[in-house]
């Protein structure tokens, strides 16, 4: 059994049969390890994110499931069914790519009911499934349209309603927003997490993007570099990132190794001191004392007192709103938000915002 | 500039046609056009002795469409699908015999083979040798198409075995380079004179081989009267490959 950064508040394993269970899975191309003992699991009517940069393994990932690439080691668990040997069309899952891949010499209905087909369901049945299809994705009135007559949202919907109408075990969707206009993708997100929630199926979305795996993702399994760096709840991983990379990678924050003395927090090499009181203060489940900073964690301040920080500044960058800093202090980037008329010169003197930092603590 | 290309299609692909019309119906054509005036009767002359030799090439242009098929769709497949030295070296096998002269081909095949000519067997592998490059040219494109390999993946995550997804998926998909190819092929093979000439026996020539022969020894009206009748087999031949052409395949955007 692999290990993996645990998850808090979830049934174990072995308690979600009905689930996708991927047990130290390793995936190589030629030499090259993409995935490498990954553990995750996804319980029935779950959805979970897999995120991380580009290169990290995420679709290596989706397409191991989905038996696109052959596994090296490890299992993949569907339905309790160890489906690690068997082809795609015997896994019982949906899968829909980044760009949707609707066949393009079938109308919407054709599609969605292509797999009820290539699974020799009856007429009838066939006719009745793509119907209730049809509705939950609210492309009734387009059945008969042609996918280049469709928009990329109801493309969208379309693969989706063809992948939910087998009524697979697990559904896999593989960046699904990436190919919409941005200023689509909010409302879009918002609909896609309300079709995600009537399904029953396990549902393994991977992403790039921070805020479609918060927002869809009941937990996120972070990967880099091939590894599986963290899986767990979204809170929990704002809250508590394992390591600075997680913490940079999800919300932008820092994370600052630090130590507590006498009512006070030392960073950076014991070139800033901040009182415990200005912090916010958690407990971690990652070992160290750690300072966690976001972006409106700091302010520029004109005290020079041992609580100030004193940083060059690197990079600015008017936002509407407010100018955002980039800051360079004892070999640590960090950002700040200062209002947009502050005036700036070339080093600052910076203090955390009382409350808006965290003082992240081990567990005793 | 579109202009000049139209001008240029005229003068040297539809004037010479309209001429050898002409010619095939002029009574004496070396009296000038239509001298003694105009006549179909070449026309009833030039059919019966050309008759079984087009039926002989259009025998020859199917069987070399239908190798095309066999070999170059799986060898287009392999070539497609599986990327390596190996296949890149055999990509450019496949294209030599374009480089090398129609005469230096044949001899190499009748030098080899010499066992298969009186059968016309290595007619067809001759012109199937010589066509090979443009099937691959038109499939090897639309078989590697990353949306038709994503299209093809989710056809086999819904459960279609791997006939189906060829059947539903990928054949619609490749349907104009398929049509591309075989109409490049039939034509190719149909029009075919340096290999036909040098590997087929004279006795059982091809429509190309027939029509140099009457050019050679008959009239220039019959030889005429000849050429429109081969050009009225390949021309909807030729209009296929203008549609195949013409209809991209269909994306969504």
């Amino acid at each position: 059994m692999s290990t993996h950064a645990t998850a808090t508040g979830h049934p174990p394993a072995a308690a979600r049969a009905g689930g996708l269970t991927v047990d130290g899975l390793t995936v190589h191309y030629g030499s090259t390890a993409a995935v490498e003992d990954l553990a995750l699991d996804v319980a029935p009517a779950e959805t979970v994110a897999v995120i991380g940069p580009s290169g990290c393994g995420k679709s290596t990932t989706l397409r191991a499931v989905a038996g696109l690439v052959p596994v090296s080691e490890g299992e993949v668990t569907l339905a309790g069914r160890d489906v690690t040997g068997l082809g795609p069309a015997r896994r019982n899952i949906g899968l829909v790519p980044q760009n949707y891949a609707v066949f393009p010499h079938m109308n919407v209905a054709a599609n969605i009911a292509y797999g009820l087909r290539a699974r020799g369901a009856a007429a009838d049945r066939r006719e009745e499934r793509v119907r209730e299809m049809l509705e939950l994705t609210r492309l009734t009135e387009l059945a008969e349209r042609r996918p280049d007559q469709l928009s990329g949202g109801q493309r969208q919907r379309v693969a989706l309603a063809r992948a939910l109408a087998i009524q697979p075990d697990a559904l896999l969707l593989d960046e699904p927003l990436a190919a919409l206009d941005p200023q689509l993708r909010g409302g879009l997100r918002r609909e896609l997490a309300a079709m995600l929630a009537a399904t029953e199926c396990a549902t393994l979305i991977v992403t790039h993007d921070q805020r479609e795996a918060l927002a869809l993702g009941s937990r996120i399994a972070l990967l880099r570099e091939g590894r599986l760096v963290q899986f767990d709840t979204p809170q929990r991983l704002w809250d508590d990132p394992a390591d600075a990379f997680v913490a940079d990678f999800l919300a932008g924050s820092v994370l600052l190794d630090a130590e507590r003395d006498h009512g006070h927090v030392v960073a950076l090499n014991g070139r800033w001191r901040i009182p415990v009181r200005d912090l916010a203060v958690r407990t971690t489940g990652h070992g160290t004392t750690r300072l966690l900073l976001r972006h409106d964690s700091l302010t520029v301040t004109d005290d020079s007192d041992e609580s100030a920080l004193v940083a060059e500044v690197t990079h600015s960058e008017f936002t509407g709103d407010a100018v955002h800093l980039t800051v360079r202090a004892g070999g640590q980037v960090l950002g700040v938000r200062v209002p947009p008329d502050a005036r700036i010169g070339r080093s600052v003197s910076l203090a955390a915002v009382p409350g808006r930092a965290t003082l992240l603590t081990p567990e005793t | 500039m579109s202009r000049i290309a139209t001008w240029s299609t005229c003068v040297f692909v539809a004037v010479p046609i309209l001429a050898t019309l002409v010619a095939a119906t002029s009574v004496d054509f070396s009296q000038g056009p239509w001298g003694r005036g105009p006549t179909l009767d070449w026309f009833a002359y030039a059919w019966p002795p050309l008759a079984p030799v087009i039926g002989r090439s259009l025998a020859v242009a199917t069987l070399v469409v239908v190798l095309n098929l066999l070999i170059g769709g799986p060898l287009a497949w392999w070539v497609a699908r599986h990327p390596s030295p190996l296949t890149r070296i055999t990509g450019y096998l496949v294209n030599v015999p374009l480089a090398v002269p129609g005469i230096a081909l044949s001899v190499a095949l009748v030098g080899t083979y010499p066992m298969l000519r009186p059968s016309g067997l290595l007619l067809v592998l001759g012109h199937l040798v010589f066509t090979l490059p443009f099937t691959l040219a038109a499939l090897v494109p639309a078989l590697a198409d990353d949306e038709l390999r994503t299209n093809e993946s989710v056809a086999r995550s819904l459960g279609a075995d791997g006939a189906r997804v060829l059947r539903t998926i990928t054949v619609p998909a490749c349907l104009v380079a398929v049509t591309q190819a075989v109409t490049m092929v039939f034509a190719l093979s149909f029009g075919e004179f340096n290999i036909s000439f040098f590997i087929n026996p004279p006795a059982t020539p091809t429509a190309p081989f027939a029509l140099f022969d009457s050019y050679s020894t008959q009239r220039l009206e019959l030889a005429s009267a000849q050429s429109m009748i081969f050009i009225a087999f390949v021309a909807p031949v030729l209009t296929a490959i203008a549609w195949a052409r013409r209809r991209a395949p269909r994306r969504t955007p």
